[in-house]
């Protein structure tokens, strides 16, 4: 990390003396001994509140006392250099780190209001209020009617086989691929494009009825056209849903979302309102990112 | 969680079905891989012709079928163990000590043993000198007979001036075979006896002797081939130079391809076997547990048809696979035995 | 650097048309690795094609078998007593023969005569009588076995212009055994009986069912329980079990079992299923139970990989929208696993078939002669069938040895055939 870290360095900074090297790399990898997070992490109707998350691998802690708020009907988006913690933290929202042994979580996550890291939390409901899509289409193998019934049926959502092409439907509608789908709905998930894989794990997550939808770099496999159509969708289910995006593309985060948080090693630096974070950035690490004087 | 506890627990399940098997309702038979073509035989036509179940029969090596034979009563245990010797004190002890007390010894007849070569070469015309001279590790010295040394034969006319003057090249069983343990008693032991060096060392050192007598050159001279016996035959053929040594009963299905050597002057065949001139013969036996006469189905059937005429007899079935019957009287008397399920007394 | 036009300061550049020494080096050792490949590859395929080869033209004459046309008249007289099984049906063909060959007198002579026909003739005609009660007083033509020196002779295995006390077949048989080939009488068929018999001491006789039976019951137990067992193992290890000193030290000693000789299961067999459990012995169960320990960690090895080589991305696809650990596995992660793990279960099974080593302790190295119709019948299976034949002293075995490797062989090559099936059939792309 450190030597990688030091070498985009290099590559920014190609004409600089050996001098003003160190001082510069000191000066981004020191901790910022302030820890306070620059701008307002809370807004008025949270939707998921976080307090003083810290997590922990084994012995080293990758998020160090982060408190944030998910606001109703808004996208945050969650960006920073590679390694900084933002898909960790991602995964806390919904307990996707419980699959890692090593993993540790201390700090409130509350979900409406109930800390789901309590004793008495179960996460399959959890998972299917707080819902996840991931870096890379991941359609099950299976038909696309099947992909998208799947959370309906192991969560017993449906009385009869009506309900269920009900919510598939509309799934698949919500998430703008019922147009194209909906004379091969047999045919396996797998089969279609990446863009349309995506979105039908979009659907897939929209079918249990979630709250919340995190989105762990939706676009990084997708082309640009691709891209540009899950972007619209983000920007439909904001009205229904809460949603959480962590991204590498800045351009992305700025026109998708409301909030933008912007993680560093592990901490939580600045987060605010997305165009005041593009426009008028509060600390220097998060103007030095958003600039692309390293990334 | 539940798909893998039923998984588990259908598993479980099946290693439990394995209720008492109290009955068997068939003959369970081990024991010696020399009586065994005799024995199947015997088994078959039975099974054929009465309305019981074919005998099952283990080829366990005459050794281990008296292991098991003697592991106690019940339906466990075999009824009727096969044997290519006499059974030894040590192992009717053991049978005693488990409870079977019992025990019918059934003599079925003769098996000789053959030393062959290929048709294609001259006969050999041997004596059991020359087999221990050609065949033991260590033999007496030539020029100081008190000595013994590794054994110097290369050639067959190095060991009797009469014979030509092939290499040695015997193939043979190897030391867990019931065959291997007839040759070394009635053809090793017997031919050191003729030399007077051997017989002096039996008086001195017995220890010494009996390992004189048993071992068997492993400079190449002597090759173990394996239990198949038929594997033996058709290495003779590709090998004119080499001997082999098998049963009786392989001589008789090959005639055709293998040759089987003199030995003193007596040539294999079953007259010679039966009358007991040809000296490399051995007799074949079974025992039968008796407390299981009345208890297993078909016993009493399988213990007639065996002694019977048209089975063991001289012109039965079993001769026709190369058993070689015992003189009239002597089967006479056998059957009767059978017949009383006399049991046997104790040595 | 400065200078706008390119100068070639590097006077090593390779040049596009003559390539150079180490070049045609380079290429030198490409083709030599690929040549020696191939003469590997091209060796390998010529043992086999060798051994089918061997096998094959040695065995393939065990699926003929000469038969001899005889007319029996199953006259009133012979079954004048109720009980059919007590007639005397060697009699029959007895009879039959001497009206064929009615010069033949001599006690001895008639004995040679008899000796052309398989003792399993009367047998067949027992059983046709049983059948069918009708055809008492009736004279029938029917085909039976010949004796295995005749079926010998008219395969060329036995030497006619040998020495007649060294030939198994004396002079006057030849006689009239041309005689019966002259009148059509004397034909080789379809050997049915191979397929629909047990074993037997007359190679005549013998059949293979009784060891194709066996393997299939063996194999059957072995399935039922080293499937379940291995894939719940490979499971557990793979999904469930922390990752601590216990766990490796369980999967260290997985690996090693896999690698223990097959004896030694026959030895545990015999300690823990006849002597402690009181199984019967030589039966399919304890043959079962005994490969399917040897199985096992093939089996288990085999799934831990193939659920290894699901992508986590279909874990966390439905870990995310809130299936249980358990639905996971078995909607998502064992459906993919699943087409390498029968793989694995296949080949495990594969090399038990071949096993004769550990069901020697076990007593299923025996001659049964009953086809076993349950799994606690005694049985043989198809290599111990193998062995006992190879190691029989009669001529005619040694056809049947090779036919039966044939048969071993197409068991192999089926449960081989079924596991690519499946594997296409269940895998999933994704």
């Amino acid at each position: 990390m450190e030597i990688a870290a030091s070498r985009m360095t290099d590559q920014a900074f190609p004409i600089m003396n050996a001098d003003i090297l160190a001082e510069e790399h000191a000066r981004l990898h020191a901790r910022p001994v302030d820890r306070k997070t620059v701008g307002s992490p809370f807004v008025k109707n949270p939707r998921m509140t976080c307090r003083n998350v810290d997590v922990f691998y084994g012995e080293k802690q990758a998020i160090n006392k982060v408190s944030i708020d998910v606001g109703q009907n808004q996208v945050l988006a969650m960006i920073g250099p590679s390694g900084c913690g933002k898909s960790t933290f991602l995964r806390c929202l919904n307990r996707m780190n419980d699959t890692v042994s090593s993993c540790r979580v201390e700090g409130k996550v509350c979900l409406d209001g109930i800390d789901i890291y309590g004793p008495a939390i179960d996460v399959v409901p959890l998972r299917a209020r707080v819902g996840m899509v991931f870096q890379k289409p991941n359609p099950f193998p299976k038909s696309i009617y099947d992909n998208v019934a799947y959370g309906p049926r192991i969560h017993g959502l449906t009385r009869d086989k009506n309900e269920l092409d009900e919510i598939v439907q509309t799934s698949l509608v919500k998430a703008g691929l019922w147009e194209e789908v909906k004379d091969r709905l047999r045919e396996p998930g797998t089969g279609l494009s990446g863009g349309q894989q995506q979105r039908l794990c979009i659907a897939r997550a929209i079918a249990v009825s979630p709250e919340v939808i995190l989105m762990d770099e939706p676009c990084s496999a997708l082309d640009p056209i691709a891209t540009a159509r899950v972007e619209e969708l983000i920007a439909e289910l904001r009205a229904q849903y809460a949603i959480v995006i962590v991204t590498h593309a800045m351009q992305q985060a700025s026109r998708v979302s409301q909030r933008t948080a912007y993680f560093h090693l592990g901490d939580l630096i600045e987060v605010g309102p997305t165009e005041k974070i593009f426009t008028n950035p509060g600390h220097k690490l998060t103007e030095d990112y958003i600039t692309g004087r390293f990334g | 969680m539940k798909a893998s506890h039923l998984l588990v627990a259908g598993s479980l399940s099946l290693f439990m079905v394995s209720p008492a098997f109290a009955a068997r309702d068939y003959i369970s038979i081990v024991g010696s891989s020399t009586v065994y073509p005799f024995a199947t035989v015997v088994a078959e036509k039975y099974g054929k012709t009465s309305s019981t179940k074919t005998p099952k029969i283990e080829s366990t090596g005459s050794g281990g079928g008296f292991k098991l034979f003697c592991g106690g009563v019940g339906v466990d245990h075999p009824d009727i163990t096969n044997s290519s010797r006499a059974i030894k004190d040590s192992e009717i002890k053991t049978c005693a000590d488990n409870g079977v007390k019992e025990i019918v010894e059934v003599k079925i007849g003769y098996d000789g043993i053959a030393v062959a070569n290929a048709k294609t070469a001259p006969q050999f015309k041997l004596s059991r000198k020359d087999l221990f001279l050609a065949l033991a590790k260590e033999v007496p010295d030539p020029k100081d007979p008190a000595k013994l040394i590794a054994n110097p034969y290369k050639t067959w006319k190095d060991v009797n001036p009469e014979l030509p003057a092939n290499t040695i090249e015997v193939l043979g069983p190897p030391p867990t075979s019931g065959t291997r343990d007839a040759f070394v008693e009635l053809v090793m032991e017997t031919g050191a006896d003729t030399l007077e060096a051997m017989k002096a060392l039996k008086k001195a050192d017995k220890k010494a002797h009996t390992k004189a007598t048993q071992t068997v050159r492993e400079d190449g001279a002597y090759i173990e081939a394996g239990e198949n016996d038929n594997l033996i035959v058709q290495k003779l053929q590709s090998n004119p130079n080499a001997l082999g040594i098998f049963g009786f009963s392989f001589l008789d299905q090959n005639g055709d391809k293998v040759q089987g050597s003199s030995i003193e002057g007596k040539l294999p065949t079953y007259d010679a076997i039966a009358d007991g001139s040809y000296p490399v013969s051995r007799p074949l036996f079974f025992y039968v547990k008796k407390a299981h006469v009345e208890v297993i189905p078909g016993m009493k059937g399988y213990l007639a048809e065996f002694a019977s005429e048209k089975a063991w007899g001289k012109e039965g079935y079993l001769a026709d696979k190369g058993l070689i019957a015992m003189p009239d009287a002597e089967r006479k008397e056998m059957a009767e035995s059978v017949a009383d399920l006399k049991v046997m007394e104790g040595k | 650097m400065n200078s706008p036009e390119p100068v070639n300061t590097m006077t090593t550049r390779p040049s596009l048309l003559e390539p150079g020494k180490n070049l045609k080096k380079r290429y030198r050792t490409d083709l030599w690795f690929q040549r020696i490949g191939i003469t590997a590859i091209f060796l390998s395929l010529a043992f086999i094609a060798l051994l089918f080869f061997q096998i094959i033209s040695e065995g393939y004459t065990a699926f003929i078998q000469t038969n001899i046309l005889l007319e029996v008249e199953f006259s009133e007289q012979a079954f004048a007593k109720e009980n059919l099984a007590t007639a005397d049906y060697p009699g029959l063909i007895k009879k039959s023969l001497t009206d064929t060959f009615p010069e033949v007198k001599s006690r001895n002579g008639k004995k040679l005569l008899f000796s052309l026909v398989s003792s399993g003739a009367a047998y067949k005609l027992q059983e046709m009588v049983e059948a069918n009660p009708k055809i008492i007083g009736t004279r029938q033509k029917m085909w039976v076995a010949a004796a295995s020196d005749v079926d010998m002779l008219m395969k060329n295995k036995i030497d006619r212009k040998a020495p007649e006390e060294n030939r198994r077949l004396m002079d006057n048989q030849l006689a009239w055994l041309d005689i019966l080939k002259s009148q059509g009488r004397l034909e080789k068929q379809f050997n049915q009986t191979f397929f629909t018999t047990g074993d037997s001491r007359e190679p005549e006789l013998a059949g293979i069912l009784g060891g194709v039976k066996g393997t299939a019951l063996t194999l059957f137990i072995t399935l039922t329980l080293a499937f379940p067992i291995g894939v719940a193992a490979a499971i557990y290890l793979e999904e469930f079990a922390p990752q601590n000193h216990w766990t490796d030290l369980i999967e260290v000693n997985i690996n090693n079992l896999a690698a223990v000789p097959s004896i030694i299961f026959g030895l545990l067999g015999l300690a823990i299923f006849i002597n402690f459990f009181g199984l019967p012995r030589s039966t399919p169960i304890v043959g079962g139970l005994v490969l399917a320990l040897m199985a096992l960690p093939t089996i288990i090895i085999a799934g831990r990989a193939s659920l290894k080589s699901v992508p986590p991305s279909i874990r966390e696809a439905a870990l995310g929208i809130g299936a249980s650990k358990m639905q996971t596995i078995t909607h998502h992660v064992l459906p993919l696993a699943m087409p390498g793990m029968l793989t694995g279960a296949i080949i495990g099974m594969a090399h038990a078939l071949g096993e004769t080593a550990p069901l020697l302790m076990i007593g299923m190295v025996a001659f049964i002669v009953d086809i076993p119709g349950a799994i606690t019948d005694p049985a043989a299976v198809l290599p111990v069938q193998i062995y006992l034949w190879a190691d029989s002293p009669e001529r005619g075995f040694t056809e049947k040895t090779s036919a039966a490797i044939i048969i071993l062989l197409a068991f192999l090559m089926t449960m081989n055939s079924l596991a690519i099936y499946l594997r296409k059939k269940f895998e999933i792309k994704w």
